[in-house]
């Protein structure tokens, strides 16, 4: 499909409001008109640049008054307008001794060349509105082999980071490239696998243990070995030699509860595995749980052993596998710390202990078992789901080889797979077989094959080149990963095989089965972080400075994990609940556990774990301001610069994310704010923005930016609500400033503060958002940019969408069920 | 000793056609070719030893078992300890006053996984970066039959901080050292491990697999459309890169181990284990030295004993030598005044062992043809990552070789804090051919260069 770049010139005109959203005119509110290149601006050219590069001359090489205006066409040419909208922006030409450039002239040159030069781009980017052949993502890979065996490990360690495409996505075929690095580390990562999960070695010796005291007294960083958890009081004991080193292993322990009242603090617990490398502790956490009830309880978790940081046999002052039972409610509570306190032995001789304070919520060890390698049955289930038990395996080796690569790759490849493709694996496998000592060994380097094929590691929907429907395969697979991120399961390839899933009322059945699944929050993970780019407040450092309060330790950087997880738990509420995507924008409830509540300054949350919260009853404003994306700390901290807000970054966030508007980037040379004059620092954000703004080369662009970024600065980098500023001046000292929320917005409306921009953008901005979601969550949806063509379907989904209320899950049905979710 | 080494290993063209036959000869030649064009190889080594060395001061009692050399520059007067190395004079340069930036950050005991990384282990979660070597050994690889022979004492990679290797992979991962001297010799020159088998076997599979899906992916590319087309090219691509890089590697199936004389043979104790320290440690130094005659491997690092303190192999060789404590108790007294000497004791024990390494190593020419010797195409880094116990500045270095690829010697030279120790590595890495950078080096040392 060709786009005729001057039709799409004209198609902007007339569709001024769809193309705010995929071009993003610098300044929203303002004409959408194009100025007329004949017109308008090839006057101002002519008057003022025709003189040096025109039919006379040509300074530097460039010639104007020719120079093709079909950027698309022509990528010399655009090559060239890229120059002189540099040139302009800067400031640079006319040259000094010449006629300037007015300020209107200015704008309508640009007003021109940015638009001119995106669509450009844009064109040339566009691969017709399909799908380009997607290969899995290194999360997708992680989850499609942890679903194929069933088992859980590590497959895609060290693996070289995935390309995001321009929209931020991870899941773009355009931006997924493939190297013989990324291919060295599939056969690797396939040959590491498969010698776990088809195993040849016989039943291995299991390890059990049991233990009601922790068998070393004391651990690194002052920890002391107990059976009444505290703070730097653990359950700890340390297995020499008898653990295994893979597998799965099994937990169970005997706990006692004290709860000092109810509905007040609650003991988490904390289970961890690893190891004592000398001074320091390597661990990682295998379960967390609140425990809400006073009493005796008993549990089991299970683990796989690998994914746990293991000790070398024979090396290491305490060797052995470690596991660690801790109360993790102290590390942040205020409630019942534990004190050290000096106490005489029963040997006469003074020691210090940890004792807890008042209404310290109680976890007391009984024993714990320890178990593994823990299996149900040798060879495991794993192994047996490839090398199924069979009559066969014996006396007709080739037959059985079939059945058992038949059924792989048909599941590997998400797809049924015709007699030639097994033959060929077949075939492979009896060359191999004479070179290798057994069967197993032949068999792994067979599915390692079937692991490298482009059908298992790329989403491949085989079309030339016309679009077509998509198989019921292809369009389960495009399902699963995208609710999923990972292959189809049983019952979506058994709805596959018989066609039912094109049924739509089959269809909506499953997309709420899959929502409800746990493998949904692979999906509510990733999309959310892609969507909001929730790792920028990972690219910030706090200046505790500032912010004292703000745990310097990272390795106990709690608080920062919790922040982190905010936006991810609210917008899974939202689905799961199938709540309206106005929520984002302002809520009545907020995702919370103990140690965010404390940060927002929340009374009453007890427990590690999230839960809505109803702001309702809160009532004080900086709570009642809560609710909604942006008084999230995690996006209020990633748009920070550590020490405090950052109104630029806050603006670009909220157009970007919410408004896909994104505001152009900033011409170079711009100075940053904080690094100019050291007068300036003093000086309010207004003030500064003010001087910045004298340039007008500044002060277009940052119309459309400041006032947004304004109305935020009730909250500090931290996301903590405020009533004046501190502010860290180049010296170190700190000094406040009062505070200022009275903003105008780019279509001159005045708003102050969080509330009112939270109103604003429920109603004036209403149905922009409702777009850009819609736009967002399709882009990820298919795993693509979206193009021109998509417009129909941008504008059909948006109606529903708003019509629907935006409601979140509705809108998950609608994508699915769309034409071009469907095709290829 | 005047020892020059047989030329028995050497491959000569014909030997190699009556082995192997010429379907895969033709491939193997364009080693032997290369080989030939580059002229020498450039080798590079690390030698590392924990917890420090004797310091004292100057005019002190005890100054004779200083381990850095009274003097500077050219004028310089080895002490008691470094001794040894006095017939290497023009072979060797001491460094003092260098460290790691980052890794003076953590504590003392904590440093040994960096020595050849310098990065800061505590703060990125026991996460360590790529080592120096491993930097060279990528860059050679393929051109010999290992990438880089990693070794220590005490085997293995230990734990972060109390780590038993040298050496860490391109992601930060700690490659396993050896430690059993049959089990290195059996590698290089002797029939391979079951390690080896199985990597054989696996490398002809990877070849057949490749060509197949190959094949597939090209009857695939014809049913797509334009962009799916291009996204096929690349896997395309990605496999042809890989296969060829396959069958670089089965190129040394093909090529004979090499042989070593009896005299070579003789030198070696396989049987040597770490409970008699001066052989076992004179067998690694020796190992070194055969590999690199032989041209099994451009890069090679040996920690001598590792930071594990109590269950350290190396850390017992004070006691088995007799000459007192284990070695973090010997390391500990150092400011001590009964604890100078066995420490000076210790440290002149590993500058012996290093000198007669230097010696085998000049005694032997760098190729079948050549008038320089090993030693001249190999740069050599000896040293320990704290000056005394625990303190991670002014390491105690000595930079060997090299004088082929550009280094000059005979100087002890002095540097102030604001030198990061990653510029020597740097300018070791740039005369190898490797590259000019390193970790957070600020650029190379001029002075170490003719």
């Amino acid at each position: 499909m060709k786009f005729d770049f001057f039709t799409t010139l004209v198609l902007r005109v007339f569709l001024p409001c769809l193309l705010y959203i995929l071009w993003g005119l610098p300044v929203l509110g303002q004409t959408a008109e194009l100025p007329n290149f004949e017109h308008e601006v090839k006057p101002i050219l002519a008057k003022l640049c025709y003189g040096c590069h025109g039919a006379e001359k040509q300074k530097g090489k460039l010639r104007l008054d020719t120079l093709s205006i079909n950027l698309h066409e022509d990528s010399r040419s655009a090559e060239r307008w890229h120059e002189v909208r540099t040139v302009i922006n800067l400031g640079e030409m006319p040259p000094e001794n010449e006629t300037k450039l007015t300020t209107d002239e200015r704008r309508i040159i640009l007003d021109w060349l940015n638009p001119t030069i995106e669509l450009a781009e844009k064109l040339r980017q566009s691969k017709g509105g399909r799908v380009v052949l997607r290969r899995l993502n290194n999360n997708e890979y992680q989850n499609t082999l942890s679903d194929l065996f069933g088992v859980s490990l590590d497959y895609t360690r060290d693996f070289p980071p995935d390309g995001a495409s321009p929209d931020g996505m991870l899941n773009n075929g355009s931006s997924l490239q493939m190297s013989d690095i990324q291919m060295e580390f599939y056969i690797a990562a396939a040959r590491a696998a498969l010698d776990r999960i088809i195993v040849t070695k016989d039943e291995p010796k299991v390890f059990r243990h049991q233990f009601t005291k922790s068998t070393d007294g004391g651990f690194p960083d002052g920890v002391q070995g107990a059976n009444d958890l505290g703070r730097h009081r653990q359950f700890i004991v340390r297995m020499k030699n008898d653990y295994p080193d893979q597998g799965m292993f099994r937990i169970r322990t005997a706990l006692r509860v004290e709860l000092p009242k109810e509905k007040g603090p609650v003991p988490r617990l904390r289970v961890r595995v690893g190891y004592r490398p000398d001074t320091l502790v390597d661990m990682e956490t295998l379960a967390e749980l609140d425990l809400h009830k006073s009493g005796e309880h008993e549990f089991e978790f299970v683990g796989r052993i690998e994914n746990f940081p293991l000790p070398v046999r024979g090396q290491g002052k305490f060797p052995g596998l470690v596991v660690i039972l801790s109360n993790a409610y102290d590390e942040f509570s205020q409630i019942g710390k534990t004190q050290e306190r000096e106490i005489t032995g029963d040997d006469g001789k003074k020691k210090k202990i940890w004792e807890h304070g008042m209404g310290y919520p109680r976890l007391h060890v009984e024993w714990l078992e320890f178990e593994g390698p823990f299996f149900e049955q040798w060879p495991p289930e794993e192994h047996r789901r490839i090398l199924f038990p069979s009559h066969l395996r014996e006396k007709r080796e080739k037959a059985y080889i079939r059945k058992v690569l038949k059924s792989f790759l048909s599941r590997a490849w998400r797809r049924p797979v015709n007699r030639k493709e097994v033959r060929q694996y077949v075939e492979f496998y009896q060359k191999l077989r004479p070179g290798f000592p057994d069967l197993e060994s032949t068999l792994r380097e067979s599915l390692v094959m079937a692991l490298i094929a482009p059908d298992f590691l790329y989403l491949l929907e085989p079309a030339a080149s016309k679009p077509r429907p998509l198989t019921s395969h292809e369009f389960a697979s495009r399902l699963s990963y995208f609710l999923w991120n990972s292959m189809p399961d049983k019952e979506l390839r058994t709805m596959a095989d018989t066609g039912r899933l094109f049924d739509e009322a089959t269809l909506s059945t499953q997309v709420t089965r899959m929502i409800n699944d746990e493998r949904a929050s692979r999906f509510i993970d990733s999309y959310v972080e892609q969507w909001l780019d929730i790792d920028a407040m990972n690219r910030v450092e706090v200046d505790t400075k500032v912010h004292p309060e703000f745990p310097r330790n990272k390795r106990i950087d709690h608080l920062r994990k919790v922040i982190r997880r905010e936006p991810i738990e609210f917008f899974g509420e939202i689905l799961r609940k199938n709540l309206s995507a106005e929520h984002f924008i302002r809520s009545d409830f907020v995702m919370l556990n103990d140690t965010l509540a404390r940060h927002y300054s929340f009374d009453g949350v007890h427990g590690g774990a999230f839960r809505p919260v109803p702001i309702k009853r809160q009532s004080d404003k900086s709570k009642a301001n809560r609710g909604g994306l942006l008084t999230q700390s995690a996006i209020l901290l990633g748009a920070s610069t550590g020490g405090d807000s950052h109104i630029i970054k806050r603006a670009v966030f909220l157009r970007e994310r919410l408004l896909d508007d994104p505001p152009d980037p900033p011409p170079p040379n711009v100075p940053d704010l904080k690094t100019a004059e050291p007068g300036l620092a003093k000086l309010s954000i207004r003030e500064q923005l003010k001087q910045h703004n004298n340039d007008t080369a500044c002060s277009d662009c940052h119309r459309g930016i400041d006032g947004w970024g304004l109305a935020m600065e009730e909250y500090d980098a931290l996301g903590q609500w405020r009533t004046e500023i501190t502010r860290k001046l180049p010296d170190g000292k700190l000094i406040k400033l009062p505070l200022e929320t009275l903003a105008k917005l780019p279509d001159g409306r005045e708003i102050d503060g969080m509330e009112s921009l939270k109103d604003y953008l429920l109603t004036e901005r209403r149905e922009q958002f409702a777009r850009a979601f819609v736009v967002k969550l399709l882009t990820y949806a298919l795993g693509r940019s979206l193009e021109f063509s998509d417009e129909k379907h941008i504008n059909a989904l948006t109606k529903r969408f708003t019509q629907d209320k935006m409601k979140v899950q509705s809108l998950v049905q609608s994508i699915v069920k769309s034409e071009v979710f469907r095709t290829k | 000793m005047s020892h020059i080494a047989s030329r028995s290993w050497q491959l000569n063209r014909r030997s190699f056609l009556r082995g192997t036959g010429v379907a895969l000869a033709l491939p193997a030649l364009d080693v032997m070719a290369k080989a030939k064009t580059v002229a020498e190889p450039r080798r590079l080594a690390a030698v590392y030893f924990p917890f420090g060395v004797s310091i004292q001061k100057e005019k002190s009692e005890k100054a004779e078992w200083g381990w850095f050399p009274k003097g500077e520059g050219r004028n310089f007067t080895f002490n008691k300890s470094l001794r040894p190395l006095e017939a290497y004079r023009d072979q060797v340069t001491v460094l003092g006053g260098l460290s790691h930036p980052e890794v003076r950050k953590i504590g003392g005991h904590d440093s040994g996984d960096t020595f050849l990384t310098g990065c800061d282990l505590l703060s990125r979660n026991l996460h360590n970066t790529q080592s120096m070597d491993q930097v060279a050994a990528e860059h050679f690889a393929g051109q010999t039959r290992f990438d880089s022979l990693v070794m220590s004492t005490d085997g293995g990679v230990g734990e972060p901080t109390r780590s038993s290797t040298l050496s860490y992979n391109l992601y930060g991962r700690p490659i396993p050292a050896l430690n059993q001297p049959q089990q290195i010799f059996d590698r290089l020159f002797g029939a391979g491990d079951p390690d080896t088998n199985r990597n054989r076997r696996r490398l002809k599979s990877s070849g057949s697999m490749l060509d197949l899906v190959m094949d597939d992916a090209g009857k695939l590319r014809r049913r797509l459309g334009k962009f799916d087309q291009q996204k096929i090219d690349e896997y395309l691509d990605s496999v042809r890169q890989v296969e060829k890089r396959v069958a670089r590697a089965q190129q040394w199936i093909g090529i004979p181990k090499p042989g070593l004389t009896d005299a070579d043979r003789e030198r070696l104790q396989l049987d040597a284990d770490s409970k008699v320290p001066t052989e076992y440690v004179a067998t690694m130094y020796e190992l070194m030295h055969l590999a690199f005659m032989t041209d099994s491997t451009r890069v090679a690092t040996y920690q001598i004993a590792s930071m594990g303190d109590a269950t350290s192999l190396g850390g017992k060789f004070p006691q088995l030598l007799g000459i007192g404590k284990h070695l973090h108790g010997l390391a500990h007294d150092w400011n001590k005044a009964e604890g100078v000497e066995p420490l000076g004791k210790w440290d002149r024990f590993l500058a012996e062992q290093f000198a007669t390494f230097l010696d085998r190593m000049c005694n032997t020419p760098a190729g079948p043809e050549s008038d320089a010797t090993l030693l001249d195409q190999t740069t050599i880094i000896y040293g320990c990552s704290n000056s005394t116990t625990h303190t991670n500045k002014n390491y105690p270095l000595v930079l060997a070789g090299g004088r082929g690829l550009g280094f000059k010697h005979g100087q002890y030279l002095k540097y102030g804090e604001d030198t990061p120790f990653a510029n020597v590595f740097a300018t070791m890495l740039e005369q190898t051919g490797v590259t000019n950078h390193f970790a957070d080096s600020t650029g190379n040392l001029p002075e170490l260069l003719a």
